[in-house]
């Protein structure tokens, strides 16, 4: 991989691409060259995974009351039980 | 261990077992999120008491404010439930499926209201690197929280800057090199290399 393509994996990772990005993506997909796609995309996962760490290196608990109105919507998600 | 391991900062110690710890939770938040998929809520409500403080941690981070962060951490939950089928393994933890989705979200309502007002949040640029004394009472999060710590002190401050400026204000390169007043190629070199090092020193290949 180039470090414009690296640059691009960081790009998608951090979920800021536009549409020359998904042009500069497709062109990478259209090489068919197996060893670019696979690193491309490892590239991609591996950052995803560190930003997540990073992401989830500061919690801060959610208000209580979400807890019990998510679990209530989630009674209303359910299909209609027949009766 | 010899005192001088103590001060070893080449290769803490503490990164193995963050890297450990993280496989582990890592097959227990998989099991649950498959549990969701069969409409199982219980799952459902044990995930979300493990993981609702990272998830909405994340999401306060990017829109600095809590009503709204409620309210998106309550969208990204019922999308969790809806799409957990959906979740595979095989492209990364379940822990990086949920962030991403929370960081997503997030991103999409913080780039509709700069769309909408276009005013100039203040993001906070030194978001990263501080507030990690905030003790959890799990070992393996504090863990994980070292690593990410000791990988965030090896950054640059302005390496921590630019990633910032990108993964919490949602702004894409160009973005942030207009708002540092820096060229491109810079920008993408630091965050390149901050992105690089921050792998490195949590373990991630």
């Amino acid at each position: 991989m180039n470090e414009a393509q690296i640059d691009l994996a960081h790009t998608v990772a951090l979920g800021l691409i536009d549409d020359e990005d998904h042009h500069a993506i497709q062109t990478i997909i259209d090489t068919e060259d197996p060893v670019l796609c696979t690193e491309f995309l490892h590239e991609i996962r591996a950052t995803r995974t560190v930003l997540a760490e990073l992401a989830a290196s500061t919690p801060t608990p959610p208000p209580p009351s979400l807890r019990a109105r998510l679990l209530a919507a989630l009674d209303a998600e359910e299909p209609p039980v027949a009766s | 261990m010899t005192q001088n391991g103590f001060r070893s900062e080449a290769f803490p110690p503490s990164v193995d077992s963050a890297v450990t710890a993280r496989a582990a939770e890592g097959v227990e938040l998989a099991a649950l999120l498959e549990r969701c998929g069969l409409s199982d809520q219980q799952a459902f409500a044990e995930l979300y008491d493990r993981t609702s403080a990272r998830v909405f941690g994340l999401i306060l981070r990017v829109l600095h404010d809590p009503g709204y962060a409620e309210e998106t951490t309550q969208e990204v939950y019922l999308q969790i439930w809806r799409t957990a089928t959906s979740f595979d393994p095989a492209k990364g933890s379940a822990v990086t499926w949920l962030m991403t989705l929370a960081h997503r979200r997030a991103v999409d309502r913080v780039r509709a209201e700069q769309a909408h007002t276009q005013r100039e949040v203040a993001y906070g640029i030194r978001v990263l690197g501080n507030e990690f004394d905030e003790v959890t009472e799990e070992v393996e999060r504090r863990l994980e929280q070292q690593a990410v710590q000791r990988g965030l002190s090896t950054l640059t401050e302005t390496q921590r800057e630019a990633i910032s400026l990108a993964y919490y204000g949602g702004r894409t390169y160009a973005e942030v090199a207009q708002h540092l007043g820096i060229g491109l190629p810079t920008v993408k070199s630091r965050i390149r290399d901050g992105l690089t090092r921050l792998k490195k020193s949590l373990g991630v290949t």
